[in-house]
C-alpha cells in the first residue's frame, strides 16, 4: 500500500498539471542545454577534426579562432623542420560571401594545400579536392555535387559535401585549393578598386598570408619538446589542440554559457517554487491524515516517505514529460540541439534536487502537525 | 488479572488566562485485561483529558500512568517510544470515525499494521478477517465516503483492533450513531475483550451500560464511583 499514490489518485488532475508544468520547465532547461552543447559541438568541430596536434600562430595572439592571427607562408617549412613534427600545413580561414543558386550568404573559406588534400574533412559524399577550380562545401550550404559556387570572382564546382562543418554563427564552411583561396583573398570587386585608387589607398590584398601553421607529431613523440622548441621563436606562439578547444569554449562561448547557466538557474527557481506550492498544499490538505498517522503511532519516516514519494513522483513524471516535450519540439529548431547523456543527467539531477528543495516546506509543515489535531 | 491501564492519582491543570483549572485532581482508574469499563461524567469534566493521558497523547502534572506495562508518567519516554507504544499497545476509537479519506475500508484497517511495518499479505488478510467478522464483508473496497456513519465507525473499531492492542480507548464512539447502531459498535468492543483486550469507553449512552463490566464516573477531577476492582 503506497499512501503517496493513493493520495495522488484523489487529486490526479492537479498532480498531472503540476507534473506537466515541471515537464515544460524541464524541457526548457533541456533545450537550453541542448542549444549550448550544439553550439559547442559546431564551434569545436574544426579544431576537433583538423589533423593538428600543435597550432603555430602569430606571436602574442591566441588565434586563429579567438583572434586574428597572421603568419608568413614560409613558417610552414620552419615548423616542418622541427624534430618530432611529422607534417606541417598551412592553415588559412577567412569569412567570405559566397553565391550559390543565386543566393548570397556568408561562409567560412578554408584553404587546403593540394599536396595535403584535406583527408581529415568529414566528407559525406562526393570526393576531396583534386585541383583548383573545385570546392568542397558543407551540406547546409544547400548546393548539390556538380553545382556551382561563386566566391570572390571565382566560380568553383562542388565536388564533395561535408557534414557538420558549421561555424557557431551557423555559417557553413567550404574548402578550396590554396591557389583559389589566394585569388579570392586578393580579389576586390571593380568598384572597390576604383574607390581605392581614388583615395590613393594602395594596400594590396595580402593574399599570401596564412592564419596559422598546424603541425601533426610523429607517433609516440611528446608535444612538449616540439612546443618548447617552437616557443623559443620570437615571432610566433604555439598552442596545443586542447589550448584551442579551451580558447573556443572559454573565449568565444563564455558569455553564451553564462546566459544559459543563468536561464537554467531561473527555470530551476521557478520549478522549486511550483513544487513548493504543490507539495505544501498537498501536505496541508492531508493535515488531518498526517495527525491521525501520528496518533496511531506511525514513525516520522512514514510521514516523510509520504511526502518524499509524492515529490519523487512529481519529479519523475516531470522529467519524463520534459524529455517527451523536448523530443517533440527539438526538430522545430533551426540549429542543432545536442541532448547527450551528460545533458540529460545534469538536467534530471537539477530537477530532482530542485523538487527535494521544494518539498522542504511541506516536510516542515508536516513535522509541526500534532497528533491531537486528528481529534478536532 | 493484570491491569493494562493504571492511572494513579493523576492531576492535570490547565491555565486559562490567569485562571487555574484543575481538570483532573487525583484521579485513579485501572482497567484490567479483558475488562470493558464505561467512563461517565458531565461535559467538561475531564473525560477526554483522561483518555489523552492514557493514550500517551498528553502528560499529567502529577501522579503515575502505566500502559501495558510501560510506565509513561512520571517516567519520560522520547516521542518515538511513545509512538511505538500507541502503535502496538493502544487502539483508538473516537466520536468521528477519522478514516483516511483516500483509502478503502480494508486499507484503513490495514493501515494500523502497515505503520508497524507488518508484511503486506498478513496485514491485508487480517484487515479482511476483521471486517468480515464485524459484518463489513461486502464493503472491503468502499471508500469511507461511500459508507454510512455506523459502517465507518465499525471500520474504525476494526482498525483499532488490527494490531491486537492490550488497550482500546474509545471517546464517545456512539455519540454520532442512533441507539441500535451505537449498541452494535459497543458489542463489537465487548467482543474484543474475549481475547483479553482492556477497553475504556467514554459514553453518555445509558441504554447500553449493561454491556460494561464496570461503570465509573468522574466528578471534580476524581473518579468517584466504581473504582474498586472486579474479580481478580
Ligand atoms: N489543552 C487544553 N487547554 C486548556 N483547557 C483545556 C484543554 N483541554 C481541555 N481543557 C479544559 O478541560 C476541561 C475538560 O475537558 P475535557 O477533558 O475535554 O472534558 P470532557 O471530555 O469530559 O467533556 C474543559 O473545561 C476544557 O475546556
Ligand atoms: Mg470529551
Amino acid at each position: 500500500m503506497n499512501l503517496a499514490i493513493r493520495d495522488i489518485g484523489r487529486s490526479a488532475v492537479r498532480f498531472l498539471l503540476t507534473a506537466f508544468g515541471i515537464g515544460l520547465l524541464t524541457s526548457g532547461s533541456l533545450v537550453m542545454q541542448g542549444i549550448y552543447r550544439g553550439i559547442v559541438t559546431d564551434a569545436t568541430k574544426l579544431v576537433r577534426t583538423v589533423d593538428a596536434d600543435i597550432w603555430v600562430v602569430e606571436a602574442a595572439t591566441t588565434g586563429p579562432f579567438a583572434e586574428t592571427s597572421r603568419v608568413p607562408r614560409s613558417l610552414v617549412d620552419r615548423v616542418a623542420a622541427v624534430p618530432g613534427v611529422r607534417a606541417a600545413r598551412a592553415f588559412a580561414l577567412a569569412s567570405e560571401t559566397v553565391t550559390a543558386d543565386g543566393r548570397r550568404q556568408t561562409a567560412s573559406l578554408l584553404s587546403l594545400d593540394l599536396t595535403d588534400d584535406g583527408g581529415w574533412l568529414p566528407l559525406m559524399s562526393g570526393r576531396l579536392l583534386r585541383s583548383a577550380g573545385e570546392i568542397v562545401v558543407d551540406a547546409s550550404l544547400g548546393v548539390a555535387i556538380g553545382g556551382a559556387v561563386t566566391v570572390g570572382g571565382e566560380t568553383l564546382t562542388v565536388v564533395g559535401l561535408m557534414e557538420g562543418m558549421v561555424e557557431p554563427s551557423g555559417d557553413p564552411m567550404v574548402a578550396v585549393a590554396a591557389a583559389d583561396f589566394r585569388r579570392v583573398q586578393g580579389y576586390r570587386p571593380p568598384e572597390a578598386v576604383e574607390l581605392a585608387r581614388a583615395s590613393s589607398d594602395v594596400t594590396p590584398g595580402d593574399g599570401a598570408a596564412l592564419s596559422a601553421v598546424t603541425a601533426s607529431l610523429q607517433p609516440g613523440r611528446s608535444s612538449f619538446a616540439v612546443l618548447d622548441r617552437i616557443r623559443t621563436w620570437p615571432d610566433v606562439a604555439a598552442l596545443t589542440r586542447d589550448d584551442q578547444l579551451g580558447l573556443v569554449i572559454n573565449g568565444r562561448l563564455e558569455r553564451l554559457r553564462k546566459q544559459i547557466l543563468l536561464f537554467t538557474g531561473l527555470l530551476s527557481v521557478i520549478t522549486a517554487a511550483v513544487v513548493t506550492v504543490t507539495i505544501y498544499a498537498m501536505t496541508v490538505e492531508k493535515q488531518h491524515t498526517i495527525a491521525l498517522l501520528k496518533l496511531m503511532g506511525a514513525r516520522d519516516r512514514v510521514v516523510l516517505r509520504l511526502i518524499l514519494d509524492q515529490t519523487g513522483l512529481l519529479a519523475v513524471s516531470g522529467i519524463a514529460l520534459g524529455f517527451w516535450i523536448e523530443a517533440t519540439v527539438a526538430p522545430l529548431f533551426p540549429r542543432r540541439i545536442v541532448v547527450d547523456s551528460g545533458a540529460a543527467l545534469q538536467v534530471s539531477a537539477i530537477v530532482v534536487v530542485t523538487c527535494l528543495i521544494g518539498s522542504i516546506a511541506g516536510i516542515w509543515r508536516a513535522s509541526r502537525i500534532d497528533a491531537r489535531e486528528a481529534l478536532s | 488479572m493484570t491491569a493494562v491501564l493504571d492511572i494513579d492519582r493523576v492531576s492535570r491543570v490547565f491555565h486559562n488566562g490567569g485562571e487555574r483549572i484543575a481538570v483532573l485532581d487525583g484521579a485513579s482508574l485501572a482497567v484490567d485485561a479483558g475488562e470493558m469499563v464505561a467512563l461517565k461524567g458531565p461535559s467538561g469534566s475531564g473525560k477526554s483529558t483522561l483518555l489523552l493521558i492514557a493514550g500517551a497523547l498528553d502528560r499529567p502534572d502529577d501522579g503515575a500512568v502505566t500502559v501495558a506495562g510501560t510506565r509513561i508518567f512520571p517516567d519520560r519516554h522520547a516521542e518515538p517510544a511513545l509512538r511505538a507504544l500507541r502503535r502496538r499497545a493502544i487502539g483508538f476509537v473516537f466520536q468521528k470515525a477519522n478514516l483516511v479519506p483516500f483509502l478503502t475500508a480494508a486499507e484503513n484497517v490495514e493501515l494500523a499494521r502497515f505503520i508497524d511495518a507488518a508484511p503486506r499479505g498478513e496485514a491485508k488478510a487480517r484487515a479482511r478477517d476483521l471486517l468480515a467478522t464485524l459484518g463489513l464483508g461486502e464493503r472491503f473496497d468502499s471508500l469511507p465516503s461511500r459508507l454510512s456513519g455506523g459502517e465507518q465507525q465499525r471500520v474504525a473499531v476494526a482498525r483499532a483492533l488490527a494490531n491486537q492492542p492490550a488497550l482500546i480507548l474509545a471517546d464517545e464512539p456512539t455519540a454520532a450513531l442512533d441507539g441500535a447502531r451505537g449498541r452494535q459498535v459497543l458489542e463489537l468492543l465487548k467482543g474484543a475483550t474475549k481475547s483479553g483486550v482492556g477497553v475504556l469507553v467514554v459514553t453518555h449512552d445509558d441504554r447500553a451500560l449493561d454491556l460494561f463490566d464496570r461503570v465509573v464516573s468522574i466528578a471534580d477531577g476524581k473518579i468517584v464511583a466504581g473504582t474498586e476492582r472486579y474479580g481478580g
